[in-house]
């Protein structure tokens, strides 16, 4: 139990790369930044607002994003929602990763027995 | 209230590129406003903020530029030349601010000329570490630039350098080298100033007159310059010390040569009945208000303690000094 902070700060390593994924998923629907920031807290996904942030902005730079300021109520919010090139990106994402855990697993089983 | 949000966004925007502020600070805006209730107290701005972080870290997750002083893969080898550089400036200059001091100390009385040779020379080797640190620091800032990188061509196998055979045996802590160089160079520079600028000066004063100097300069005069080189070879065994890092036969061999030209003049000096002026002690003698035979006599005592202590001082220092070359690591200066 003495590597308690070491396995931590692993586990906290293996999730950031899962990051993106679980926001480009939760992006299918147009969202503002704190509407997805409750969406994906409410799926238990741990991203903080310091980084969800400035990650959507990046993802916008990178054309995966659609993004639209709505001047119309008493708050201005800009909204994001994957485009065409974001959704190719996110079914790419998502086929690695389905692959990642199949062969994960066997390896993980093939262990065990 | 609204003041800390603002504050707070600005304190973001000011850290990026200007290009990208206008447009961060409204979706910045935006998301805190939608995280804020309608009327928020400050405990709640407070809590919002601090959720979102430090600006400095927030403004670092949105600026995309890798930036840097010296790129992390270069930081060991500019540590490594900082080390080696600062230490090589750093001896140059002691040996230049002292050689300086030694021509330009010009004060009117032996207390100024010691201040003056301490602030010289202290300074002007720090002068010089600064500017090395700078020139170091520029000349990695550039060499580790992405521009100058993508530039470099793949690298050789025999490029690679040679291992030092003794790469894992220092024997000695360089700090503590280079304190004892920075004293003995002090030091040093203090006791040549004196030899040769302020030594007639010692004597017995009257209403600010010199009535009778301590020393008979026709006796010492002689050997001023050979004490001076003797001291001098000592200093340079100390700066061998501290560039090589560990003690060797040369290094012990200039020490050794030093010290025992130094014991034996200053042995030589003293044992002449004369190298104390008869006036000095015929006035001493009657400040005190004892009789000049007892004064002769005390410093005829004195001397002969005196030239025990200087044998056996300099017998037991150079003992210890060469028993170092061969002495086995301690744990602690292996770590150095």
């Amino acid at each position: 139990m003495a590597d308690k902070d070491l396995i931590e700060s692993m586990i906290v390593e293996l999730r950031r790369g899962t990051q993106i994924l679980l926001v480009l998923d939760a992006l299918s629907e147009s969202q503002y930044g704190y509407s997805l920031l409750q969406k994906l807290e409410s799926r238990g996904v741990l991203i903080e607002a310091g980084t969800l942030y400035p990650l959507l902005r990046r993802l916008d730079a990178q054309g995966l994003l659609e993004s639209s300021w709505d001047t119309s109520e008493s708050r201005p919010r800009k909204y994001y929602q994957l485009n065409k090139k974001g959704h190719t990106t996110l079914k790419a994402l998502k086929n690695t990763w389905l692959t990642i855990v199949k062969e994960m697993n066997q390896l993980f089983e093939e262990d065990q027995q | 209230m609204k003041d800390y949000v603002e504050r707070y966004i600005y304190a973001v925007t000011r850290r990026l590129p200007v290009n990208a502020r206008d447009e961060v600070e409204a979706e910045l805006r935006a998301h805190i406003s939608d995280m804020l209730s309608e009327h928020p107290d400050e405990a709640e701005i407070d809590h919002v903020l601090h959720d979102l972080g430090h600006p400095r870290d927030i403004a670092s997750n949105y600026d995309d530029r890798k930036r840097f002083v010296i790129a992390p893969q270069f930081y060991a080898d500019y540590q490594f030349a900082l080390k080696i550089g600062l230490v090589v400036v750093g001896v140059f200059a002691l040996f230049f601010s002292a050689l300086n001091a030694l021509l330009t100390v010009d004060q009117e009385n032996v207390w100024h000329a010691i201040g003056y040779v301490i602030e010289h020379v202290l300074n002007g080797t720090f002068n010089a570490v600064v500017y090395g640190f700078a020139i170091i620091t520029i000349g990695f800032w550039i060499v580790s630039s992405d521009k100058l990188q993508k530039n470099i061509k793949p690298w050789q196998m025999k490029d690679l350098m040679e291992v030092p055979k003794d790469h894992k045996t220092y024997a000695y802590k360089r700090s503590k080298a280079i304190f004892a160089l920075v004293f003995q160079v002090i030091f040093s520079t203090i006791f040549i100033v004196i030899l040769l600028y302020y030594i007639h000066q010692f004597g017995i004063y009257d209403n600010g007159v010199l009535v009778a100097p301590l020393f008979d300069i026709d006796v010492i005069g002689p050997f001023i310059l050979v004490i001076i080189i003797a001291e001098v070879l000592v200093v340079i065994s100390q700066a061998m010390l501290v560039l090589q890092r560990k003690y060797t036969v040369p290094m012990l061999s200039v020490y050794t040569i030093g010290k025992v030209a130094s014991s034996i003049l200053t042995l030589v000096i003293i044992q002449n009945d004369g190298f104390i002026t008869s006036d000095f002690i015929t006035r001493s003698a009657t400040n005190m208000g004892i009789l000049v035979a007892d004064l002769s006599h005390g410093i005829h005592v004195a001397v002969i303690v005196l030239t025990v202590l200087i044998v056996l001082g300099t017998i037991g220092d150079l003992f210890t000094q060469w028993r170092k070359l061969f002495k086995p690591l301690t744990k602690n200066e292996k770590k150095a």
